[in-house]
């Protein structure tokens, strides 16, 4: 979709055209669903992240200035959702983090795996045969969301550096090192380089 | 191969567009995030399953619904509900057996009346009456006094009131 495109559906938007809506929801879904189930892990998540959205949408879009990015706009929304969600789930309590301390002890990514386990079995089995997911997997909490941000979001280093409230120079430091950890895994289990 | 912080924001910029004259290790890194932002252009995508854009879409739409509708998508399950429970209510009412007919109430009597209502109320409304009747009088009387013989209508009012006396009694029941 060039410029003047998503120039005409956002305005479509804003004048309250469910056509418009519509037309952001197939362009941008993809790459929204992705983020969301990446970030989550959970289809169940990824579903209820991407409904929550389109409200949001609908809610924020006149607020939104057409003089940005509707990308970094989006996808820092987006990003909030996410923040907000990981947050309830590590919130919540669990049968398994009352018995041990190492288990308090976990990583984030492992909590939430361990949580969407235990929600959607099945499809989070399917989800972890997708071997980019396994190399996510081995990053932290920030780190994947850095990547994901930056790849789905279009989000620049200044972006990410203002999202995660960490200096510019953190901000790609983190990201380069993701990506090198992305590449060295992705060399190591399946020859890819 | 790391940079320093100082380094890192440089690239940082250069890499967010911004005109800035890097070193030949800046450069490295410069190209080695430029090459993986290419590599994974639209691997993490994942394309929403039928359900879950189905699900968008519809909240998406009810967001966008004017009140009325809003209403209306409200108040169509409470009138199906509604609608339900007053079917139930008549298919009972035509299925169930029938009830055996009991003895129809008495009808109205003045017997009936008099001995239901209790003698105090009773009391009141012949007072009523006779207040009545009296206000009734006095206007006669006023009206005798200016235009005829003021002992013949005495006489006739006194007639009158005897008769409105013995009137009421004649009409009294017998089972007080």
């Amino acid at each position: 979709m060039d410029q003047q495109q998503l120039r005409e559906i956002i305005a479509s938007a804003k004048s309250g055209d469910a056509e418009g809506y519509e037309a952001l929801l197939e362009a941008y879904g993809p790459r929204l669903y992705g983020y969301f189930l990446r970030a989550t892990r959970s289809h169940h998540d990824a579903e209820d992240l991407l409904s929550e959205l389109m409200l949001r949408l609908v809610r924020r879009m006149k607020s939104y200035d057409e003089r940005g990015r509707f990308d970094q706009w989006l996808f820092r929304i987006a990003a909030n959702m996410v923040r907000d969600r990981i947050r309830r789930i590590k919130a919540r309590p669990s049968v398994a983090s009352l018995t041990s301390q190492a288990d308090q002890e976990r990583s984030l990514s492992e909590k939430l795996a361990g949580s969407a386990e235990r929600v959607e079995a099945g499809l989070v089995a399917a989800e972890t045969s997708d071997r980019l997911q396994q190399a996510l997997d081995r990053l932290d909490e920030t780190t994947r969301q850095m990547v994901l941000l930056r790849h789905l979001g279009q989000m620049s280093f200044k972006d990410l550096a203002k999202t995660f409230q960490c200096p510019l120079g953190t901000a790609l430091a983190k990201v380069h090192r993701g990506l090198r950890t992305l590449r060295e895994y992705m060399g190591e289990h399946y020859g890819i380089e | 191969m790391e940079l320093s912080d100082k380094k890192y924001r440089r690239v940082a910029r250069w890499l967010d567009g911004e005109p800035v004259e890097l070193t030949d290790s800046e450069r490295s890194i410069a190209e080695e995030i430029s090459r993986a932002d290419l590599d994974l252009t639209g691997a993490f995508e994942v394309p929403p399953p039928d359900r879950a854009r189905e699900r968008a879409s519809r909240h998406l739409r009810a967001a966008l619904a004017p009140v009325p509708a809003r209403f209306i998508r409200f108040a169509r399950p409470v009138a199906g509900v509604a609608a339900a429970v007053l079917l139930a209510l008549a298919a009972g009412y035509l299925l169930l057996p029938p009830r055996p007919v009991s003895q129809p109430a008495p009808t109205f009597t003045d017997t009936r009346y008099v001995t239901d209502v209790p003698p105090h109320d009773d009391a009141n409304l012949d007072l009523d009456l006779i207040s009545f009747e009296l206000d009734g009088l006095t206007a006669d009387i006023v009206q005798a006094e200016t235009t005829g013989t003021f002992e013949a209508e005495i006489d006739s009012l006194q007639r009158r009131l005897d008769g409105f006396w013995l009137e009421e009694v004649e009409h009294w029941p017998d089972e007080i």
